[in-house]
């Protein structure tokens, strides 16, 4: 780390004045910042665009006209085409995050408001679960799968997603309901409804935001996994990530393409983070700390 | 701390306590320990009583599900290996007791595996944590606030480790790539990244570029905490670099530290996707972690007897470490 000798100079509202040298370096040093963390993203994005004969050159050029061919080539490609992968992607995504977060909203409410004898042991039960790393879970569901008549089907993935994202969703939707208040409740069971409809017509559209959010995480989760599709599909029900990696070097990458690909990977992801970072630190670290 | 709401309750219509502090009731690791929860409860508010059996009906399902298709695996994974079993074969599953694990223990191969993949974890998070600690000392000192600073951090942990493995393997091209091109530049001569000398360091250097922005963002956060007074004490106090780090920072930011490594270190146990993509393994078995071999002998071997007994040395390792975080924890309480 660069230090600056300079004490930091307090950024007094309304005060204007010329930045002093460690100002200056440590602007320098959060543009580098910026630079590496993004820089590989980018220019992934800006392959994805760029005319084939200009990828991989000893002398890259940053300059370019751009052009939609590789997204052209691999949706029109009559060996490989994207469109299945794509479609698998979202239908899996899809049910599985509608499925975990119905599921993880009732343990969540069961837990955190109605609060039955054990729920701190139930909770952390959950939590352990998802200190389970998903690796170990491969052979066992290859084998199953197989057995099962599920190999290479939607299914064979949907149902593991749904489980491994009920214990962020949960801990996350806990957070959400616990910061009700209680007289919510109370005043819709005064007024006649009963347990459920209180649940259902009172608390349920005020955790909407966390509901958003919760979602939202395990539509990232399943939409980037590759652990569990790689060896669960084989031609069916491939998702894009394990298409995505299966452009392997004796083909002879199709640079252009693998980055259109992966542009159509990483667009939703992008787009939802920058939805959710307000609770993204306080999601990932669920349970293990105040948020 | 959690506020126990059966010995907390007075039988007023409001739970004491624990309402006015949003943050106070969050569920936390302490939750429910070291405390003898008091269940004579008296006379509940009509709309409480049931809350057991209703709370509990609301749990049974996502319960049931985690155990179906969590659990059960986890322990047919044991079962699978104590056979000999390859589905290539036409026999079916062979019990053979222990034999699994006693080859993998006596096997050079998947010694240097469990060997490599430790140190693969230590280097990664150890490099993580110290990168991303200096990188939040010096955010939260020259940009307190760092919004836009922040959401560029998140997007690197965020992307699919499919992209990370693609977008690096374009930079680390031998012929093309832009690292290659930049040494160039300064007069360097072509680095071979994942040839066999340098493989395992280039899958370090993508592991901590996707992870070390967590441990920043996590940090930053517990800095942010941190009272302006403690810092201007210690500057009045004469107190400099290293000393004020030491006896002023890392007390406060320790809970935060904690946090970190016990995620980063189970992250990097389960390491897959991006190594799968720039080496699959190789050159030879350069970069080969226990998760890229669970992935050889499952499925390109067929051997799930073996590749199962490799996933239990997997989840021990995640085990061990776990449960030396949590007696860590249960010293130095999160909350």
């Amino acid at each position: 780390m660069s230090r600056s000798p300079e004490a930091p100079a307090p950024s007094r509202p309304g005060a204007r004045r010329i930045p002093t040298p460690g100002r200056l370096l440590a602007y320098a040093v959060a543009a580098a910042l910026v630079f590496v963390a993004l820089f590989p993203i980018a220019w992934l994005f800006l392959v994805s665009f760029m005319p084939e004969n200009l990828i991989l050159r000893a002398d890259p050029t940053f300059v370019f006209e751009p052009t939609l061919d590789h997204y052209r080539a691999i949706f029109q490609s009559t060996r490989s085409s994207v469109t299945d992968n794509l479609v698998n992607s979202i239908v899996v995504t899809v049910v599985s995050t509608v499925g975990a977060v119905a599921l993880s909203v009732l343990a969540a409410y069961g837990l955190a408001r109605l609060r039955p004898r054990g729920h701190a042991q139930l909770s952390l039960v959950i939590l352990a679960t998802r200190m389970l790393p998903p690796v170990a879970l491969v052979v066992p569901l290859y084998v199953i799968a197989n057995r099962a008549d599920l190999f290479d089907t939607r299914t064979a993935l949907i149902v593991p997603y749904i489980a491994l994202n009920i214990p962020l969703a949960t801990w996350m939707l806990q957070g959400f309901f616990m910061d009700l208040p209680r007289e919510l409740e109370e005043a819709a069971l005064v007024d006649g409804c009963n347990r459920w409809s209180a649940f259902w017509r009172v608390i349920l559209p005020l955790a909407g935001p966390g509901i958003a959010a919760a979602s939202i995480f395990s539509f990232i989760l399943s939409w980037n996994d590759m652990v569990i599709a790689l060896p669960l599909t084989l031609s069916d029900a491939v998702t894009l990530p394990p298409f995505a990696s299966q452009v392997r070097e004796e083909e002879g990458v199709a640079w252009g393409q693998l980055g259109a690909v992966t542009v159509l990977i990483m667009t939703p992801v992008i787009i939802f983070t920058l939805a959710v970072q307000r609770w993204i630190i306080s999601g990932l670290t669920a349970g293990a700390a105040k948020g | 701390m959690t506020v126990d709401h059966e010995s907390g309750r007075t039988g007023a219509s409001v739970e004491p306590a624990s309402v006015p502090s949003g943050d106070a009731s969050r569920p936390s690791m302490s939750d429910g320990r070291g405390k003898a929860p008091a269940h004579a409860a008296p006379a509940r508010p009509r709309w409480w009583r049931g809350r057991d059996g209703l709370g509990l009906l609301f749990v049974l399902a996502p319960m049931l599900f985690l155990f179906a298709v969590l659990i059960v695996p986890i322990v047919y994974n044991m079962w699978v290996s104590l056979h000999s079993w390859r589905l290539t074969d036409v026999g079916g599953p062979e019990f053979v007791g222990l034999d699994n694990y006693v080859e993998v223990l006596w096997t050079p191969r998947w010694r240097d595996t469990i060997v490599r993949t430790a140190a693969f974890v230590v280097l990664t998070v150890g490099l993580q944590v110290v990168i991303g600690f200096g990188v939040a000392l010096f955010l939260h000192k020259h940009f307190p606030r760092a919004r836009a600073l922040r959401v560029a951090l998140l997007l690197p942990m965020m992307v699919s480790e499919v992209a990370v493995g693609n977008m690096w393997r374009l930079l680390y091209n031998y012929d093309g790539g832009l690292l290659n091109w930049a040494l160039g530049l300064v007069g360097i001569d072509r680095v071979f990244w994942l040839g066999p000398d340098m493989a395992f360091a280039s899958i370090v250097l993508t592991d901590v570029w996707q992870n070390a922005p967590f441990v920043t963002l996590v940090i930053f956060a517990a800095l942010q905490t941190m009272p302006n007074e403690l810092l201007e004490a210690a500057d009045l106090d004469g107190a400099s670099g290293w000393v004020r780090i030491r006896r002023v920072i890392l007390p406060i930011v320790q809970p935060a530290v904690l946090l970190v490594l016990i995620f980063q270190t189970m992250f990097a146990i389960r390491a897959f996707g991006t190594i799968w993509i720039l080496t699959e393994g190789g050159p030879g078995t350069a970069t080969t972690l226990l998760s890229i071999d669970i992935f050889r002998v499952a499925l390109q071997s067929y051997d799930v007897g073996l590749a199962s007994t490799l996933s239990w040395f997997l989840v021990a390792i995640n085990l061990i470490v776990a449960i030396i975080y949590m007696r860590w924890l249960k010293r130095e309480p999160l909350t």
